[in-house]
């Protein structure tokens, strides 16, 4: 994991520093609050419907017992106890109060973190895979990349007041597991015959009121000039991006408009200007930031009698098995596991998590796992490295600690904005739909024979939950003042990406849990042996689910 | 009068900003320490000093001034509104692809908390109402003393210069 050196802890020093300035001016009356605004967004400060709510970064989703152990503390004396784990893999607070932002923000700042740009029409926090690093199917670790990205992008001088925000993902694996075709840009690393390392770029993808999956605008680009076609990119974007209309502001609208090619031109056009500049990287820092992400100290392990114990305790117990099944995923390494610790028990609202818990994941990923762990997009957990012949033991802790939910992956292991409770954009609630969802489909044999399913929830068209890649998204609507929810079918957010389709008029809160257990039974039905949900749903078609949900429904 | 400010210094800014409708048609017309729109300046630039500027609307395209940036002191960039970043760009540009030397004027709605980020992207002038707190917003020159990126203030990006 990254180490902050005396340069990295002098600038976030130095944040914290300016924005207790400008928060005593903004409290002494000397900064408008329309002055103060992107400032604290800046910092990760929104007003929401109840309180203030703090986002902390959480670079690409790596934390270590340490930080883990401040946010316990943090929660506990700012906040109620709790925090969130958002779908950017960020955390958030939300009941801290406004002028105790700059005292937390100096706490974050002793264990190298902070809240800087996780909101704002600013370059947020960068995201990539959980199991970056670990993944069976990895071409390169994409981690050094995204902190030398988020090095280049943090408090960037012209990239601060942008049309709007702009995100970006990177993927180093065969699968896609960072949705960058979801985002202002991908970034896919690849490997060319040589062995040279470079990027394929996406630009223009999104979700929020007009879905759009990314374009390519470049098929590879040599992996030392990723600043300078990042800064060409953004200066185009900055410069030409609409600003008269916030809802035609992002990025994907200039590529519609100009033409992916006309696009493409100018930022090349943009970057033969600037690619022999000083930003262009040099082998030195890129293995410098390599040399803080190389393999953690694996004990040479007799991988087979440990797989073939393991395979002995999956027999004795079946709720082990279904865990490691479901909660369990491969690693690079002989004799070891990735171990998701699954977020969305029945009954708390997903991603939430409380102090005493995340104490208990710092102690739990210091016996098992180096003292690290990452946060996903899908707000579980991940427990990078860890001993197979230590997975029972773990799983003892995790469900001793309530972590141990056999559900990753399966529809009720949903993605969920905190929607209506918390967002003051919200149209509707959407925790209480996820609830009802978990209690529908509270039988595990069902949910594993339904296999993957990826359900996916918004309390609004800005789309946190993601509900346009979910394989079952459901939507927030306002309909005449009251709460109603728009289901859509078909999406997809890995490789083959796809956009979900409108299965037609919306639910009321009452009758969600029944449509989706008719459009599940529906699959269940229509499945030719050992076909995905997804495999259905593109065979048989939109209508066919149609048919059945407006059936039962009237 | 307003103030025209830099990083330690200050003076009463005697610059007037001559308005796109205002009426020209004469170099005559123009007394010396006048700012004119980008139109105006163009048709006019044969005629004009380096005692006259010029001032940019933040969707103005700079290229359009390369041929005349030799004869220019001062280029103002005017803020409609202070969340608007293009002269962020506009900046950078004029410093960084035309090697612009003269003075980068800030005019308009701009805020104190941008002027960090402004000074790296090539600005050196700051126009604001004179009851402004001095103090104060030297402070935010100085908001930060290490960046990451190279920008017109550092030509080498952090990582260039680690040991
Ligand atoms: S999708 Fe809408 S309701 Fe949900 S968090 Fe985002 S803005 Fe709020």
């Amino acid at each position: 994991m990254y180490v902050y050196d005396e340069h990295d802890h002098k600038i976030i020093q130095e944040r914290v520093a300016q924005f207790s300035r400008q928060t005593e001016r903004y409290l002494a009356g000397k900064l408008k609050d329309e002055e103060f605004l992107p400032l604290r967004l800046q910092n990760g400060l929104y007003v929401q419907r109840l309180a203030p709510m703090l986002r902390i970064a959480v670079p690409y989703g790596m934390l270590n017992a340490r930080q883990l152990r401040k946010l316990a503390h943090i929660t506990r004396v700012y906040d109620k106890g709790y925090c969130h784990f958002t779908t950017r893999q960020n955390i958030q607070l939300n009941w801290p109060a406004l002028e105790q932002v700059p005292n937390i923000l100096a706490e974050l700042a002793e264990v190298e973190m902070h809240a800087i740009q996780t909101s704002g029409n600013c370059i947020r926090n960068v995201t990539t895979d959980q199991f970056a690093g670990v993944a069976v199917d990895e071409i390169i670790d994409p981690r050094p990349y995204c902190e030398i990205i988020r090095q280049w992008s943090t408090f960037h001088p012209e990239f601060a007041f942008l049309p709007r925000k702009f995100k970006i993902a990177v993927s180093g694996s065969v699968e896609d597991r960072a949705a960058i075709h979801f985002h202002d840009i991908g970034l896919q690393l690849v490997q060319s015959e040589k062995g040279e390392v470079g990027f394929k770029v996406l630009v223009g993808g999104g979700l929020g009121r007009t879905p759009v999956i990314a374009s390519t605008v470049r098929e590879y680009l040599p992996e030392q000039d990723i600043l300078t076609y990042l800064e060409a990119i953004l200066r185009v974007y900055n410069l030409h991006g609409r600003r008269d209309n916030k809802y035609k502001a992002r990025i994907k609208i200039l590529v519609k408009s100009m033409g992916v090619e006309a696009f493409s031109n100018a930022v090349e056009r943009e970057w033969e200007k600037l690619r022999d500049t000083q930003m262009l990287l040099t082998d030195k820092e890129i293995n410098r930031a390599k040399s803080f992400f190389t393999s953690p100290e694996y004990e040479d392990i007799d991988a087979e009698s440990a797989d073939q114990q393991l395979q002995q305790q999956a027999a004795e117990d079946k709720a082990f098995s279904h865990w490691l099944d479901r909660n369990v995923s491969g690693h690079c390494q002989p004799g070891y596991r990735a171990v998701n610790l699954s977020l969305k028990p029945v009954g708390v609202p997903p991603g939430d998590v409380s102090d005493i818990q995340l104490e208990k994941i710092a102690d739990l990923c210091e016996r098992f796992s180096f003292g690290e762990v990452r946060s996903t997009h899908e707000q579980n957990i991940v427990l990078a490295d860890v001993k197979t012949d230590q997975l029972k033991e773990l799983w003892l802790e995790l469900r001793a600690a309530g972590f141990a939910t056999p559900n990753i992956g399966t529809l009720t292991d949903m993605i969920c904005c905190p929607g209506g409770d918390y967002c003051s954009l919200a149209n509707a609630k959407s925790i209480p739909i996820a609830e009802a969802i978990q209690r529908e489909f509270d039988n595990l044999d069902y949910l594993y024979d339904l296999g993957n399913l990826d359900l996916n929830i918004s309390g609004c068209m800005n789309a946190c939950g993601h509900h346009h890649v979910g394989h079952i998204g459901i939507l927030g609507v306002d309909k005449r003042g009251e709460e109603f929810y728009q289901i859509q079918l078909g999406g997809n957010q890995h490789n083959d990406a796809r956009l979900a389709k409108v299965l037609g008029p919306a639910f009321s809160r009452d009758e969600v849990a029944d449509v989706i257990r008719t459009i599940v039974e529906n699959y269940v039905d229509q499945r030719i042996e050992g076909e995905s949900f997804l495999e259905t749903y593109t065979r048989v078609g939109i209508d066919s689910f149609k048919e059945k949900v407006y059936a039962t429904a009237s | 009068m307003p103030l025209l400010v830099k990083p330690g210094a200050s003076e009463v800014d005697n610059w007037r900003v001559i308005d796109t409708g205002e009426e020209i048609s004469t170099v005559s017309d123009i007394p010396e320490h006048c700012l004119l729109p980008l139109e105006k300046y163009i048709e006019l630039a044969p005629e004009l000093t380096d005692k006259h500027g010029v001032w940019l609307t933040s969707d103005a395209d700079i290229e359009i001034l390369a041929s005349h940036l030799s004869n220019l002191a001062v280029i103002a960039c005017k803020f409609d509104t202070f969340v608007d970043g293009r002269s962020f760009s506009q900046a950078r540009m004029l410093r960084e692809h035309y090697d612009f030397n003269g003075e980068i004027r800030a005019i308009g709605s701009f805020i104190q908390d941008q002027l960090f980020y402004l000074l790296r992207c090539g600005f050196s002038q700051f126009s604001v109402a004179d009851d402004v707190d001095l103090e104060s917003m030297q402070e935010s020159f100085a908001d930060f003393t290490e960046t990451y990126q190279a920008a017109c203030d550092i030509s080498q990006p952090l990582f260039r210069r680690r040991a």
